[in-house]
């Protein structure tokens, strides 16, 4: 094969031509030719856009509940032929897209590291729950920090393990992996889902990002709720993908890189196939600190990376991009807020009118959508003017919950309010967040507003009725 | 007419790609390995070499001066020269040799890759391979990747700091079982055949122009080849500076780890397995590891009174070792 040397000081060195992408982008089959309203779930939600982009040759999984559907859907697809092209005389039709089953998650994400690493250009992806993710977790905490952004783990979030094991929908398993260096995105509802999916390679694959991306949305909530999706057709789909990579190429490091030489731009490593590179070498501590800060550089860009993907996303299919909170109820300057997260924060949107002539008092909501890099600046300035503010935590904490642990965080020495904070625990192990529950929440918030602290420490709360919490002292 | 080189003296004239830079012990039994994979690889393939983490990889993988993969002091103009090495923890290195070759054909499929198929290699410690790795290992076999792994086998976890290995021979010294236990190493190659493997082999570069020819049929396998490489550690059996290559060729001669060769659905043999194999305690006398069964008197090995048994236990072993491998080679 015709191939070019192209040194990517200090990586080594690219050989173009080796990999012929524009051949695989002609080999895609298209899946969805013009725009396309259909009934689905969100687990499929979250499996057709590995269906359309032409860069998803290779999905890998293990299945669990409740994200095995993931897998399924995807198997089906490619098993009934639609990614199939000519067969070669006498053999097997050539097939672009290929589903790999692994004998364990942790062999997944061996694999998913393999894809990714081989071919940079090609996004590769997979979905897992709970126990899942955490026997992903030695290899997932290397991808963290190894560059790959073009990996893709989805997480349907699930609760524990055992002691008790609990099969439905609460963050522990998202949040206990907070460190592991992905991306971390919330989704609610089937085109959130996908409309997240479709942006976030745009994301960890911009040369000033190259960070792996964790979509997640809730176990049975949303993994089982059906609603209708408008799926966009492969041709955008692939055009936002690929025009947001070009823009991306050449891009300045966010900060002066340790890694690059000097004056150079900030390429893409390249490929264990389409290069001559070494890619998880050990270091000693001294050296090992330098690694660590353009990973943290890198992670920080996605602020910002984000938001261009987002402007572009509007721009061409016309509805809300991927941005990391949403604010509902703050056209008007609430008094008190409630942050919270996922499918129940549905509820407490539909319940704000409500809740607002109850109470008295203007209650807006701040739904997190993006964990990690958490939005600390941005939370910080929505809540600066409110008097109070709930944080809902839908996953067991030994304090007073990880949420409200960021939430403190991003205030403190970023916004001027001494607003004091309610801590709830709602929803745990995907339990019902009520009417009656956000009810409760929010007038315990006002309350804090009126006296000028916090009741207690945190609180559970079910059914709209406080049954355990902690004291101050 | 003029004959082809014998596969031992062709690659010799190859291009190495693994070179300078690397902090293995002298004496280490790695390095040659190293070499003779660097040179195999070199045969007109892009090579991709993953490493699971190992006392082979830390020693030879390390930024930014520890470096020691790559085919010349540049990187080289052709592709095919080309050398991707990528280290992932201890006991991935096959799944994840398995997802760069799938890949690769997936692209070949699709016109996008129109090269010969790489060579995939995956490189781990007996401790990553069959301990930590063992579920791995055999998934990768029994899914017939299309790849050549590599399984060095040092009987201990070197790595970090000589920790007993479920390969080692009984009443072997090491740092978690002073004194060595009773059971007997894991059958690797019995189970790499059960798996499923193309091709499997046991050899120490010890014995040279055996040792390519096996690395270039592994290479030339169409499904998953295993190569088990049976490795004197100097470091950790503490033996005397010079005896790396003689102790590799006497742990096989002994039968304790023979050298064995078979491709599926074929016989296969025990090459360079005397027919008066010497006694295991001419091996054992030479380690320090063994220093508190056996000893050397006068040149001469002698066992410590009082710990025959262990001794004759270990010979047992090696009687049904070669006895065992000798069946496993019928079918």
């Amino acid at each position: 094969m015709a191939t070019l040397r192209r040194l990517v000081s200090p990586y080594g060195a690219t050989y173009d031509g080796a990999v012929d992408l524009g051949a695989l982008r002609a080999a895609h089959r298209p899946r969805y030719l013009e725009r396309t309203r259909k009934a689905v779930d969100g687990n499929t939600a979250a499996a057709i856009p590995f269906l359309q982009w032409w860069r998803s040759a290779i999905m890998a999984g293990f299945p669990i509940t409740p994200a095995t559907k993931w897998l399924e859907v995807l198997a089906r697809e490619v098993a009934a032929g639609h990614f199939d092209g000519p067969a070669a005389p006498g053999g097997l039709p050539s097939r672009s897209k290929r589903v790999k089953l692994l004998e364990s998650e942790h062999a997944v994400a061996d694999y998913v590291a393999g894809v990714a690493a081989a071919c940079r250009g090609l996004v590769v992806g997979t979905a897992t729950s709970s126990v899942g993710l955490d026997h992903m977790t030695e290899s997932v905490r290397s991808l963290g920090a190894s560059g790959l952004g073009n990996v893709i783990v989805v997480d349907v979030c699930r609760a524990t393990a055992n002691y008790p094991l609990c099969i439905e929908g609460d963050p522990s398993d998202l949040l206990g992996h907070r460190d592991d260096g992905f991306i971390q995105v919330m989704c609610r509802g089937v085109q959130q889902i996908y409309d997240t999916l479709v942006q976030l390679p745009a994301i960890g694959m911009h040369p000033r990002v190259l960070t792996p991306t964790m979509p997640s949305y809730y176990g049975i909530k949303d993994s089982h709720r059906s609603g209708t999706l408008v799926i966009e057709p492969d041709d955008q789909v692939n055009a936002f993908l690929d025009e947001a990579l070009r823009s991306g190429e050449g891009a300045a490091p966010v900060v002066e890189d340790f890694l690059a030489a000097e004056g150079a731009e900030h390429p893409t490593p390249p490929g264990l196939l389409d290069g001559d590179t070494a890619l998880g070498n050990c270091v000693t501590g001294d050296w090992f600190q330098g690694f660590k800060l353009a990973q943290k550089a890198r992670m920080a860009a996605t602020h910002e990376v984000m938001a261009e993907v987002a402007s572009a996303f509007e721009a061409r299919f016309g509805r809300p991009g991927l941005r990391p909170l949403e604010l509902h109820g703050f056209d008007d300057q609430p008094e008190i807020a409630l942050v919270c997260m996922g499918p129940d924060a549905g509820t407490a949107i539909h319940l704000l009118t409500r809740m607002r002539a109850e109470l008295g008092v203007r209650v807006g909501i701040a739904v997190v959508r993006l964990l990690t890099p958490f939005p600390a600046r941005a939370l910080a300035a929505a809540l600066e003017h409110v008097a109070a503010i709930g944080v809902v935590n839908n996953a067991h904490h030994h304090g007073r919950g990880h949420l409200t642990l960021d939430v403190e965080d991003a205030l403190h020495g970023l916004a001027r309010t001494r607003a004091p904070i309610e801590s709830y625990f709602c929803g745990l192990g995907g339990a019902d967040v009520s009417a009656a529950s956000w009810s409760h929440m929010a007038r315990i918030t006002a309350d804090a507003g009126t006296h000028g602290h916090a009741g207690r420490r945190w609180r559970l709360v079910h059914e709209g009725i406080e049954v355990g919490g902690e004291d101050l002292p | 007419m003029t004959r082809p080189l014998p596969v031992f003296k062709d690659m010799a004239l190859r291009d190495d790609a693994f070179g300078e830079g690397h902090t293995l012990c002298p004496g280490c039994e790695e390095a040659v390995t190293f070499h003779a994979l660097g040179r195999a690889t070199d045969n007109g393939r892009k090579t991709v070499l993953v490493m699971g983490t190992s006392c082979g990889e830390v020693s030879t993988l390390a930024y930014p001066t520890g470096v020691a993969w790559g085919r010349g002091r540049e990187e080289p103009e052709e592709v095919e020269k080309s050398l991707g090495v990528i280290h992932h923890v201890f006991e991935s290195a096959p799944t994840v040799a398995e997802a760069i070759r799938d890949t690769a054909d997936l692209l070949a499929g699709v016109g996008a890759w129109t090269g010969p198929p790489p060579n995939v290699l995956s490189w781990s410690g007996d401790g990553g391979a069959l301990a930590i790795g063992l579920r791995s290992f055999l998934h990768a076999i029994h899914r017939r990747a299309r790849i050549a792994m590599f399984v060095n086998i040092n009987e201990l976890f070197a790595n970090t700091g000589f920790q007993y290995s479920p390969t080692a021979i009984p009443f072997g010294d090491a740092s978690t079982m002073p004194g060595g236990g009773s059971a007997e190493p894991i059958d690797h190659i019995g189970l790499a055949l059960v798996a499923g493997a193309g091709f499997v082999a046991q050899v120490s570069p010890g014995f040279a122009p055996l040792f390519a020819e096996v690395v270039d049929e592994a290479l030339r396998c169409e499904t998953t080849a295993v190569v088990f490489v049976p490795s004197p550690c100097i470091a950790g059996w503490k033996f005397t500076e010079g005896m790396t290559a003689e102790l590799g060729r006497l742990a096989s001669k002994t039968g304790l780890f023979p050298c064995f060769r078979k491709r599926a659905g074929q016989p296969g043999e025990l090459p360079q397995l005397p027919r008066n194999r010497p006694p295991v305690i001419e091996y054992l006398a030479r380690q320090q590891r063994f220093g508190h069964l056996v000893a050397l008197e006068d040149g001469r090995p002698i066992i410590r009174p009082g710990r025959e048994p262990e001794v004759a236990a270990i010979q047992a072993y090696a009687d049904h070792n070669v006895a065992r491998l000798q069946q496993l080679a019928l079918f």
